[in-house]
């Protein structure tokens, strides 16, 4: 659903009105954003709030041209991505205990997939160590590639890749003991 | 499972995470938006900055405060009780010719009506002698309240009294249309009108010495009873001359314009000392003010990325068993491939600063047991402490490269205005407490390294405090 663009008008003029419009717009998907980043809700309601603010502040430099979910979205991110900073939870170093190939023989059926809950896969990926998550957010979620998570996050590819496989190493023994259960 | 296998089962994981969650909505609780609009509010708030004011409002608002001031010092010199500029009464006498103005006195003043002496009122009394030997018709006004001469005037028809709270009186007497009208109450303000004595037949008033209002052209004046009215128990009027010195203490936030968007708090103890003379006042005093930062400090370092190690010769030896054969002593060395960052927060710099204002100040208001007054002034500070602890952080594996700072350094001298409006409540005889919403805006920068507005922030504050007066003349009670 597009956003009228008096919304964004009212907003640029800091009227309260237009600006909680606009909250209620993304809020509800921007929260599920924040969630995939953080540990939980809670955490992820903080990086909401502060979201929006920096959203309100600068929404005066945004291209009306481009797409405002896409300028919102990514505000997002970089946000749920310096809070992990800032907490001192993102370190993208190597995790021993988790090696992809030990547990290939673990993946999922593709028919079991289906009795997974969003509530369960979002808990999955809240579970992640923080270097991970957020490699396997920007590349699955947003479609980055190796090179701009590389650029974003200043790691190397390589890390990227190996922090994407840790990942879905992770998940998949994840969803092996979730359908074990 | 060969690699395109691997490639197949990586990309079905994603999609069922992206199909699940790609969509997902989930419902924020209500006080997301509490808190968003409130920080937004502040923000808002903070972003209010004198420097952003016009030109023209520096000096539309000292002449504002100037002309308020005069007009409040004028406008309420008849209402409120201050020693030395009491009551002022004018007595305007109109005769035929001369004219004549009767004052009773720097403290004592009234004005009454014109009166027309080109003929005489029947029943008035002439003048006494303390109209004649009274050049200008100004007379001493006795302490005493003087009985009227003229207590009792022949009874007429056309003559009202009025008596009432207030305190206005008027008479007016037209012989052509004899007509009198007295206002009179308890307060300290008469006036009078005109007579035409020639035309007034006969005038009739009785009036008690207290309530009776000199008319007219009579010389002499009660003084006002207002200036030895009784006060409460305890309480000393305000003196045209004393020495209040008072402790206080004053909680401010204070307000940046870029950064945080936020405020912070300062505490103030101080030792003030005022000089009244009159309404006016000079404030000065000592201070010690606390103010805390947040640390802000950003880690940049070497991460262990999993690259791996690789061993480095530190030094050899010859094995002494097999001649020309090298013993190498090897060491490990971590490879670092990506730059991380940390910032923390973690850490509070407290500063201390000795305050010396230097202000002035009105009372507009001047009650006995409370008084309101306007100050405005400079302020002085001076870092006299600070402690600003090293950063604490924890990077399990990495090299740190660089820290750095981020929050602001403090300069060691600043100089601002200051401006209040302090309430006193005068509780004993010569104790009083005051409260004062104060502002303040630093005009030196106190902070370096920062933006405008970081360097020059204002801020809002309540002080309060308890003082004592010492009086130094004309003390009344």
């Amino acid at each position: 659903m597009a956003l009228d663009p008096a919304i964004i008008e009212g907003c640029i003029m800091e009227r309260r009105k237009e600006q909680q419009m606009l909250y209620q717009h993304f809020a509800s998907p921007m929260l599920s954003l924040c969630m995939r980043y953080c540990r939980n809700r809670m955490e992820a309601e903080d990086v909401l709030q502060e979201g929006f603010i920096k959203i309100f502040r600068k929404i005066s430099t945004f291209r009306q041209s481009g797409s405002l979910e896409g300028w919102v979205r990514r505000i997002m991110i970089n946000q749920a991505i310096n809070h992990l900073k800032s907490q001192k939870l993102l370190f993208l170093d190597a995790d021993p205990y988790i090696i992809g190939n030990q547990i290939a023989e673990e993946q999922p059926e593709e028919q079991a997939e289906l009795r997974y809950q969003p509530d369960e896969l979002m808990q999955m990926i809240q579970e992640l160590p923080p270097g991970y998550k957020v490699v396997f957010n920007l590349y699955v979620f947003e479609g980055y590639s190796h090179k701009e998570i590389a650029e974003e996050l200043e790691i190397s590819e390589n890390t990227s890749k190996s922090q994407l496989s840790r990942a879905r190493s992770y998940l998949r023994r994840k969803l092996a003991e979730k359908k074990r259960v | 499972m060969s690699e395109e296998k691997l490639h197949q089962e990586d990309e079905r994981l994603d999609e069922l995470f992206r199909r699940s969650l790609g969509e997902m909505r989930s419902e924020p609780s209500a006080g997301v938006w509490k808190k968003v609009n409130r920080t937004l509010f502040r923000s808002e708030l903070s972003r209010f900055h004198f420097g952003n004011l016009p030109k023209a409002t520096w000096g539309i608002i000292p002449a504002a405060v100037i002309i308020t001031g005069i007009a409040l010092y004028f406008g309420l010199t008849d209402t409120t009780v201050t020693s030395g500029q009491a009551h002022k009464r004018t007595v305007e006498a109109r005769h035929a010719s001369p004219k004549q103005t009767v004052t009773g006195g720097p403290a004592d003043q009234r004005t009454s009506g014109q009166v027309d002496h080109g003929k005489p009122i029947a029943g008035t009394t002439a003048p006494t002698h303390q109209d004649s030997i009274s050049p200008y018709h100004q007379n001493t006004i006795p302490p005493s309240t003087p009985p009227y001469h003229h207590t009792t005037t022949p009874p007429s028809p056309n003559t009202t009294v009025t008596s009432g709270p207030a305190d206005q009186r008027t008479v007016e007497a037209r012989h052509a249309s004899p007509k009198q009208t007295v206002t009179s109450g308890q307060a300290d303000k008469r006036t009078s009108g005109q007579v035409d004595s020639g035309k007034l037949a006969a005038v009739t008033t009785v009036l008690t010495p207290q309530d009776t209002a000199p008319p007219y052209h009579h010389t002499t004046i009660p003084p006002s009873t207002d200036t030895t009215a009784p006060l409460p128990h305890g309480i000393t009027r305000a003196h045209a001359s004393s020495l209040d010195i008072g402790l206080n203490i004053t909680p401010d936030m204070v307000f940046y314009q870029e950064g945080s968007g936020s405020f912070k708090y300062n505490y103030s103890f101080d030792l003030g000392a005022r000089y009244n003379i009159g309404r006016f006042y000079i404030q000065s005093g000592v201070g010690l003010m606390y103010s805390q930062d947040i640390g802000n400090y950003a880690i940049s370092y070497l991460s262990n990325d999993s690259v791996g190690f690789y061993y480095v010769v530190d030094q050899y030896t010859i094995d002494p068993g097999n001649p020309g054969v090298p013993l190498f002593e090897t060491k490990q060395v971590t490879v670092y491939d990506s730059v991380q960052h940390l910032t923390d927060n973690s850490t509070k710099n407290t500063y201390y600063y000795i305050q010396l204002p230097l202000t002035a100040g009105f009372r507009i208001i001047n009650k006995p047991l409370w008084r309101l007054s306007v100050e405005a002034g400079l302020f002085y500070t001076w870092l006299v402490s600070s402690d600003e602890p090293a950063p604490s952080y924890y990077i399990s594996e990495g090299r740190v490269l660089e820290i750095e700072r981020e929050s602001p350094e403090r300069n060691s001298q600043s100089l601002g205005l200051t401006g209040g409006i302090s309430v006193e409540y005068q509780f004993a005889r010569n104790f009083f407490l005051l409260v004062e919403p104060t502002m303040k805006y630093y005009v030196q920068a106190i902070q370096e390294n920062s933006s405008r507005g970081d360097k020059q922030p204002f801020s809002i504050g309540l002080r309060a405090g308890i003082w004592y007066r010492m009086n130094f003349k004309n003390k009344t009670k």
